[in-house]
């Protein structure tokens, strides 16, 4: 599947293993397909996303506010609801018994030199997230009968199955029909 | 609540899809309490088998899943 990538989406999924390494996550999460997809100087994403988004430094605050929820995304919380279990009550119990952030997902720390311990696969996992979007990128491609899988295929992905990113995006008016209405157009047929 | 938009709200109840979905928030959340309280644990110098006998679990599961890799 990631042969049908175009080179900016190949792109956008390294730089968001490379931010997933140097914040220490253990997973690939969509947060980091997100600021992946963010850092692209070409492609769909380049000339859609940064005129619809705040800054960086604010879209990390906002990604942080989820991740002290334990990265459980909008529809996980309103699925709790259902069960009336209120999140933001959970939350707040295990933080006032263990600290800020403690329901966020921990990140390791690297030595304190800054190498990174050596590990035989240095290799993270992607979230159960990241994978579900990453392969929702190939049937909104096929959906749309393109041949590649670029930035906006993800993008519709990650909106669709209501990731984290999805919502962040959603946050700021960026919908699945925005997304769709500002893809050139195709040919018929 | 009229009667129509009672049986509504309790079809919605019973819908699968919602009921799914809460199980499918509801695990999410028990990884995160769950990682929240073993490492809480470890902090206060408790051993892999006394976890994983609070769990419910073996201690071989406990140290995979939480043991430094």
């Amino acid at each position: 599947m990631f042969e049908r990538f175009t080179p900016e989406l190949r792109q956008a999924v390294v730089d968001a293993q490379d931010r997933c390494r140097d914040v220490g996550a253990e997973e690939i999460s969509t947060e980091h397909l997100f600021f992946g997809l963010l850092a692209q100087h070409s492609g769909f994403a380049a000339e859609f996303l940064p005129d619809r988004l705040p800054d960086a430094a604010q879209l990390e605050t906002e990604f942080a506010q989820v991740r002290r929820r334990g990265d459980l995304s909008d529809s996980d919380t309103e699925a709790l609801g259902t069960l009336g279990i209120d999140l933001a009550r959970v939350v707040d119990a295990v933080e006032r018994a263990h600290g800020e952030n403690a329901l966020a997902p921990q990140r390791r720390r690297t030595s304190s030199r800054g190498f990174r311990r050596n590990r035989v696969a240095d290799h993270v996992p992607f979230s159960r997230e990241a994978k579900a979007a990453l392969e929702q990128s190939l049937q909104e491609a096929l959906g749309l009968g393109d041949r590649h899988i670029g930035g906006e295929h993800l993008l519709l992905a990650l909106l669709r199955l209501r990731t984290i990113a999805g919502d962040v995006l959603r946050s700021h008016a960026i919908t699945e029909s925005l997304v769709r209405e500002a893809l050139p157009t195709r040919r018929a047929g | 609540m009229t009667e129509a938009t009672d049986l509504a709200a309790k079809a919605g109840d019973r819908d699968p899809r919602v009921g799914l979905r809460a199980v499918a928030a509801l695990r999410r959340l028990l990884e995160r309490l769950e990682a929240v309280q073993v490492r809480s644990a470890r902090t206060h110098g408790w051993a892999w088998q006394e976890i994983a006998d609070e769990l419910g679990v073996s201690r071989q599961a406990v140290h995979k899943k939480y043991g430094r890799h």
